[in-house]
């Protein structure tokens, strides 16, 4: 076995969902006060794959709808990111793209997932700007429909991003 | 003016007098009012007296006037932020520093065992500077570490935070995180950080060893750390290295012996030993001058016996002085003492002139029978009673002849001359 580490960063506005969703994957150590006292809460979740063990370092940034409040250097040597959106405030959409193009000019490109968020209450949803939402379906190596509520969509949403980190590994 | 129409205003003054006055008075307070009003400052005054109450009474009902005030703040405060973040960096510095000091100490330990003296590395990290990830992690036996792919990831965003809120060089980071008696030295390379938890209070050379190892670990590893994605296994054989470090800095008593070479090690025990045989002889030593000056006290004590000098030769110790021939024997003092030491005594003879030997002395050389009496007041011997011619001719010219005897009162009568 191949133990391998990635860095990886929860990206979003303001209370799309991030933290609940990295809740829902991990068992948390820190305290989520960290994420609002220092801007960013760190956990692991560890998968094999194939033959590899791969630790996923998260890096849980804490989101302002002004997204120019999110350090840069918090994204530095990040190997994927998920960006997460509330499909039930359409704003965030637009942050999501505004983010994934700072990660762009900050890191390059390296994948990413979507996360469509809160999908519990999927009747409340109200995307307008569909062509915002395809292209960054197109540009994602996966987006998902997913509930922390629920537990819905939460594994695939990490196991996809975990093969688009790792490389050589087919998408599932 | 007519009388009449004088006479009418006179009636008019006393029937409305009250109105004038009040329309007056509403004057004057007209007046007052547009004063205040037209006055900026008397304005601000008046807004800031009523403003707390206004406050209290928002909150009751549903907080309108906060609410109403909360976009400009929040825009006005990232405003100031972009415009001028050293402003708010000073601002929160007193709200994040105990923060971030509680977050470290619930981070790097809940260890609360204090090394007994010195200090103690309790953990090792090299992180990876770009990702946060850690590289090489190594922990003592004493450390209870949280998981350290998660403390490296904090330890770096917290190097982070510090470095984008201060606008601190790239190579004048945080190098020191203080909380109680656990600290976080921080040394910075160009591809990773070494980061030692520290429990006590380590001296300014660790400073220095820090840099050296990131240096040479940068030597070593130059070509892993350059192309770093996240296997760690490449730096497995950097282990064993951390730990002969983070041994090599213990400062308790009982590691500096730990960490000390073979032959040191010999030297140390063979020291120890030579200074526990050293106090045990000390101890003897000082046990046996005890019992040595007890002898002698008493020895000195005893009438009759005067000690001069002491000298040790070859291990004996040879005592001289003057001895009464009536006096008690040395040998026998010596057998009653505790000492062991070997004496031999050098006494030469000499009459002692306290009363009881001079009438011990007397005793001897008159050898008086039954029916004399000798005894000695003040130095005067004082002999009677009756004996024979012989006894008497030959007693008391030897009477005055005594030691120690300044007078004689000889009074013996003789024997046979009465029969």
């Amino acid at each position: 076995m191949i133990g391998m580490q990635k860095k990886i960063c929860m990206l979003g506005a303001f209370s799309v969902g991030k933290t609940s969703l990295v809740s829902q994957y991990v068992n948390s150590i820190f305290s989520e006060k960290y994420t609002t006292t220092i801007g960013v809460k760190i956990d692991k979740k560890q998968i094999t794959m194939d033959e590899h063990v791969l630790s996923m370092i998260l890096w849980d940034v804490y989101g302002e709808d002004n997204h120019q409040t999110v350090m840069p250097s918090y994204l530095r040597g990040m190997a994927g990111f998920i960006l997460v959106a509330d499909p039930t405030r359409p704003s965030t959409l637009d942050t999501t793209l505004s983010l994934r193009k700072m990660v762009s000019e900050t890191v390059g490109d390296v994948p990413f997932v979507l996360a469509l968020n809160k999908v519990d209450i999927k009747d409340q949803w109200n995307f307008e700007a569909l062509e915002t939402l395809n292209a960054l379906k197109t540009a994602s190596a996966g987006s998902f429909e997913t509930s922390a509520k629920t537990d819905t969509g939460v594994d695939d949403l990490f196991n996809c991003l975990a093969c688009a980190v790792l490389p050589g590994l087919p998408a599932p | 003016m007519t009388s009449e129409e004088e006479q009418l205003e006179q009636v008019r003054s006393v029937l409305l007098a009250p109105q004038a006055q009040r329309i007056t008075d509403l004057q004057k307070q007209i007046e007052a009012l547009d004063h205040r009003l037209s006055d900026p400052a008397q304005r601000a005054k008046d807004t800031g007296e009523v403003l707390q109450s206004a406050l209290a009474i928002s909150n009751e009902k549903e907080d309108w006037f906060g609410n109403s005030l909360k976009p400009m703040v929040v825009d006005k405060f990232q405003e100031a932020s972009r415009e001028d973040p050293e402003i708010m960096a000073e601002a929160l510095f007193p709200i994040l520093g105990p923060a971030v000091r509680k977050m470290i100490a619930s981070l790097i330990s809940r260890d609360k065992n204090r090394p007994k003296s010195g200090y103690r590395i309790e953990q090792l990290f090299l992180i990876d500077k770009m990702a946060g990830l850690p590289v090489c992690h190594v922990a003592s036996e004493h450390s209870d570490t949280q998981d350290a792919d998660m403390v490296s990831g904090m330890l770096s965003a917290i190097q982070s935070f510090v470095h984008d809120a201060f606008q601190t060089d790239e190579f004048d980071g945080l190098n020191t995180l203080e909380v109680g008696e656990l600290s976080v030295w921080i040394e910075w390379g160009p591809k990773a950080v070494l980061a030692a938890v520290v429990r006590g209070k380590p001296p300014k050379k660790l400073r220095e060893a820090l840099q050296i190892k990131i240096e040479k670990i940068h030597h070593d590893y130059e070509a892993e750390l350059a192309g770093y994605e996240g296997n760690t296994e490449l730096f497995d054989a950097l282990k064993p290295q951390l730990y002969l470090f983070l041994d090599s800095h213990d400062g308790s008593l009982k590691s500096r012996f730990k960490n000390l070479s073979a032959e040191a090690k010999r030297y140390c025990l063979i020291a120890v030993a030579g200074l526990v045989i050293l106090v045990v002889l000390l101890v003897n030593g000082w046990i046996e001058d005890s019992r040595w000056r007890e002898f002698m006290g008493k020895l000195q004590a005893e009438i009759g016996i005067v000690v001069s000098n002491q000298t040790e030769e070859d291990g004996v110790i040879h005592v001289y002085g003057l001895r009464d021939p009536l006096a008690v024997d040395p040998e026998a003092v010596l057998t009653t003492s505790d000492t062991s030491r070997d004496v031999v005594f050098h006494f030469e003879p000499y009459n002692a002139l306290q009363p009881e030997f001079i009438q011990q002395r007397a005793l001897l050389l008159l050898k008086p029978t039954s029916e004399v009496n000798v005894s000695l007041i003040e130095g005067t011997l004082y002999v009677s009673g009756q004996a024979s011619r012989q006894w008497i001719e030959n007693a008391r010219p030897m009477a005055a002849a005594v030691a120690g005897v300044t007078a004689v009162a000889f009074n013996v009568r003789e024997m046979e001359r009465e029969q």
